[in-house]
């Protein structure tokens, strides 16, 4: 048997106390036959309370006369005003052998339905337009023009990290463990320039003359 | 004895109900009104607590197919009218403000100031006791404020008796908690477990 602690025991002291406790007003008689004259059909919106009663006369008055508005546009009567009013209202489509009977017959012209599928045929050529493969760019130098060299740099970010270097010894050739430093290229959002970095590129001058100092991989070092 | 007769008023009528009786769900409830009323009250005010005991009165009887008559009708009643207080305790719509003019008077207005605090404490610990989780609830509010023995509140839940004890400790843990100001922080207790050593 477990033994129930000080606070337990007090709890229990307080609860013993809230037992005796009695509402100030006596329940009001009928309140059952009420609340089950709600579940009645002829009592359904019967409301416990006044407020509600009304606001659910309103809802509901509100409900049925947006549906009989709702009827009325969906009848279609015609305005007062329209010259069409009181008149028997006229069909907004042919039936179909009218419309069959109303083109025109040649001997050349196609029949209706491919006439309506060559219709179709230009909107969806509209909207999905095809592919078309890219064409290879013209070449610029149209003849045998003048090159130079030229050296294309391009400023990098480079992490330096120190590492531990394995290396075979030059004389025993034995692995050797050195700390060192080792110097990796990090990535950088931004596009390089065109070209590649440190290397030679030929770029082509139009076919015009070359300067009078053609030096120019000397003075970009 | 007199306990036994209600019963069994209290199973011809519920019998009579089950059969489409609606009449005889409403004797029902008269006849165990003044409990419902208790719990409603213990948790709302005035229209409130008409519209709470109402509300009951509709849970119990869309459920009253699912009374299996193990335990008396005014324990099946009563928990569901715990269950329903606790919803309103934590329903949003509840009202927050107690107008003046619905505090409480008659008799008790000349009670003197600690009568008033008591009351209000009582009330406060009952409240408490709604806001306990579902299976603590109703044990609870059972037996200690409606005064059904642990046999029957264990029969209503259908779960033995055992369970239901252990239950009941839980939510009186929970409770000190709940109700820290109320209850005097002890020192921590060694608990001795049946069978361990000192």
């Amino acid at each position: 048997m477990r033994k129930l602690d000080p606070n337990t025991n007090r709890v229990e002291s307080l609860l013993r106390e809230a037992a005796e406790w009695e509402p100030e007003t006596a329940c009001p008689a009928g309140l059952a036959e009420r609340a089950l004259a709600a579940l009645e059909p002829e009592g359904a919106t019967a409301a416990r309370r006044p407020a509600v009663g009304f606001l659910t006369t309103l809802m509901g008055g509100g409900a049925i006369s947006t549906a009989l508005a709702g009827g009325l546009l969906a009848v279609g009567l015609p305005h007062p005003a329209d010259p069409l009013a009181g008149r028997e209202p006229l069909p907004k489509h042919p039936p179909a052998a009218q419309r069959v009977a109303a083109i025109p017959v040649s001997p050349a012209a196609p029949p209706a339905r491919r006439a309506a599928v060559s219709r179709r045929v230009p909107v969806l050529r509209r909207a999905r337009p095809t592919a078309k493969p890219p064409t290879p760019a013209a070449p610029q130098i149209a003849s045998a023009g003048l090159w130079r060299t030229e050296e294309v740099e391009r400023e990098e970010a480079r992490v330096i990290a120190p590492a531990l270097l394995l290396q075979p010894d030059g004389n025993s050739g034995e692995l050797l463990i050195r700390t060192g430093v080792i110097d990796l290229p990090a990535a950088t959002a931004c596009r390089p320039p065109d070209g590649p970095d440190g290397e030679t590129a030929l770029v082509a001058l139009e076919a015009a003359p070359l300067p009078e100092a053609p030096a120019a991989p000397e003075e970009n070092n | 004895m007199s306990e036994h007769c209600e019963n069994q008023a209290d199973d011809v009528l519920v019998g009579r109900a089950l059969a489409g009786n609606t009449h005889a769900f409403a004797q029902l409830c008269e006849r165990h009104r003044t409990r419902i009323w208790r719990v409603a009250n213990s948790v709302a005010r005035g229209p409130d607590a008409e519209d709470l005991t109402q509300e009951v009165v509709l849970r119990a009887f869309r459920a009253l197919r699912s009374y299996q008559r193990q335990a008396p009708f005014g324990a099946w009643i009563c928990r569901i009218a715990v269950n329903a207080a606790h919803d309103y305790h934590r329903s949003a719509w509840r009202r927050r403000v107690t107008l003046m003019d619905e505090l409480p008077d008659g008799p008790d207005s000349a009670c003197p100031h600690g009568d008033v605090e008591r009351r209000e404490l009582q009330r406060r610990v009952r409240q408490a006791v709604a806001a306990l989780p579902e299976k603590q609830r109703a044990p609870i509010w059972l037996h200690y404020f409606e005064g059904f023995p642990m046999v029957e509140v264990a029969r209503l839940e259908r779960a033995p008796e055992a369970t239901v004890r252990s239950r009941v400790r839980a939510g009186l843990r929970r409770l000190s908690f709940s109700l820290e100001d109320l209850v005097p922080a002890g020192e921590p207790q060694v608990r001795l477990e049946a069978g361990s050593r000192a």
